[in-house]
């Protein structure tokens, strides 16, 4: 044991000088050659393991970006619709609820409408809560909104 | 005269060399930290028939992390931090397998203290005591008095400041004096 003076009371350093006596025996029956033959075995014999990743990073790394987007706008779209439906059943203004959803639907492209038809399909009773009156797009039906995203697919269809 | 000049590697040169396929570099790195690390399990509890698992298991992990060591402090502090976390973990593995675990060698004096006022500073206590200890002030402590590592080896080696390596030795110290008094 290395002496550390002035660092311990007399007592206890006697009382840590015999217990490191007893841990010092019982460490001198390790044989080091022993132990060295079979760590080297060991990393010989055991692959070393892959780097750890994280599942959730590398689903998400994965993913295309166009298709991170997709999501995020559908979620916003449930979300909102959630919303929606809420004020509709609460007896809320309608018309303080739609700018809400129109604001996330004017900004998608054909692939993210594509991505809502399958959400709308889910949130189907979202859909039919509300009234078709103002002329927005959450006024279109399902069947409505798969013409437009066909004329949107044929419009870029022709472009490219 | 006539006496050969052997060169030591210091640590750092045996690891590079491992690193490149050297397997004599690891033997060494092994034959040279085996005692201290298993000195430094088996004071803090490690049973005998524990004590090689462990040491071997903790170079495995060593030579399986090097790419994370990053020579910051020594070898030797990187490793017995290595050996203390695994005794942490078999220790919670021990105790679902076995509920009490007293041996000859340490008496228990539990809800004795006329016995533990004239116990005294032993071995026995000191061991029980150290036990107690939170696991960095353990550590610490041990790395500091049994080891004789300075305040910065410590400090490197467990990836803590040295001023609060300082603060967990002066604590433990403090803690065993209370306790054993």
């Amino acid at each position: 044991m290395n002496a550390l003076p002035n660092e311990l009371p007399d007592d206890m350093e006697r009382a840590l000088r015999a217990l490191d006596a007893d841990a010092t025996r019982r460490a001198g029956r390790v044989d080091a050659d022993a132990v060295a033959s079979r760590v080297l075995a060991r990393l010989r014999q055991e692959p070393a393991p892959l780097p750890r990743v994280l599942p959730g990073r590398w689903a998400l790394s994965s993913v295309p970006g166009w298709m991170r987007v997709t999501a995020v706008a559908a979620m916003v779209v449930v979300v909102a619709g959630s919303l929606v439906l809420g004020v509709f059943r609460s007896g809320g203004d309608r018309a303080q609820a739609v700018p809400v959803v129109a604001v996330g639907l004017d900004s998608l492209n054909a692939r993210q409408l594509e991505a809502l038809l399958r959400v709308t399909a889910d949130v189907r009773p979202v859909a039919t809560a509300v009234e078709p009156a103002s002329g927005s797009w959450d006024d279109l039906s399902e069947a409505q909104l798969r013409a437009v995203l066909q004329a949107v697919q044929q419009v870029q269809g022709e472009t490219l | 005269m006539g006496a050969a000049l052997v060169a030591v590697a210091d640590d750092g040169e045996l690891i590079a060399r491992y690193q490149t396929g050297d397997e004599r570099a690891a033997a060494e790195l092994v034959q040279r930290h085996t005692a201290p690390l298993a000195r430094f399990l088996a004071i803090q509890g490690a049973p005998d028939e524990e004590l090689d698992d462990l040491v071997q298991d903790a170079f495995i992990k060593a030579f399986r992390g090097l790419a994370s060591f990053r020579g910051g402090s020594a070898f030797r502090t990187w490793l017995l931090a290595i050996g203390a976390n695994l005794l942490k973990d078999r220790r919670r593995q021990w105790k679902k397998r076995v509920v009490v675990e007293l041996t000859s060698d340490v008496p228990d004096r539990s809800g004795d203290p006329a016995a533990e006022a004239e116990a005294g500073w032993t071995a026995e206590r000191l061991s029980e005591e150290i036990g107690r200890l939170t696991r960095l002030q353990r550590e610490v402590f041990l790395l500091r008095a049994q080891q004789g590592l300075d305040y910065g080896e410590i400090a490197q080696g467990l990836g803590v400041s040295e001023g609060s390596a300082r603060v967990h030795f002066h604590h433990a110290v403090k803690r065993l004096k209370e306790r054993i008094r």
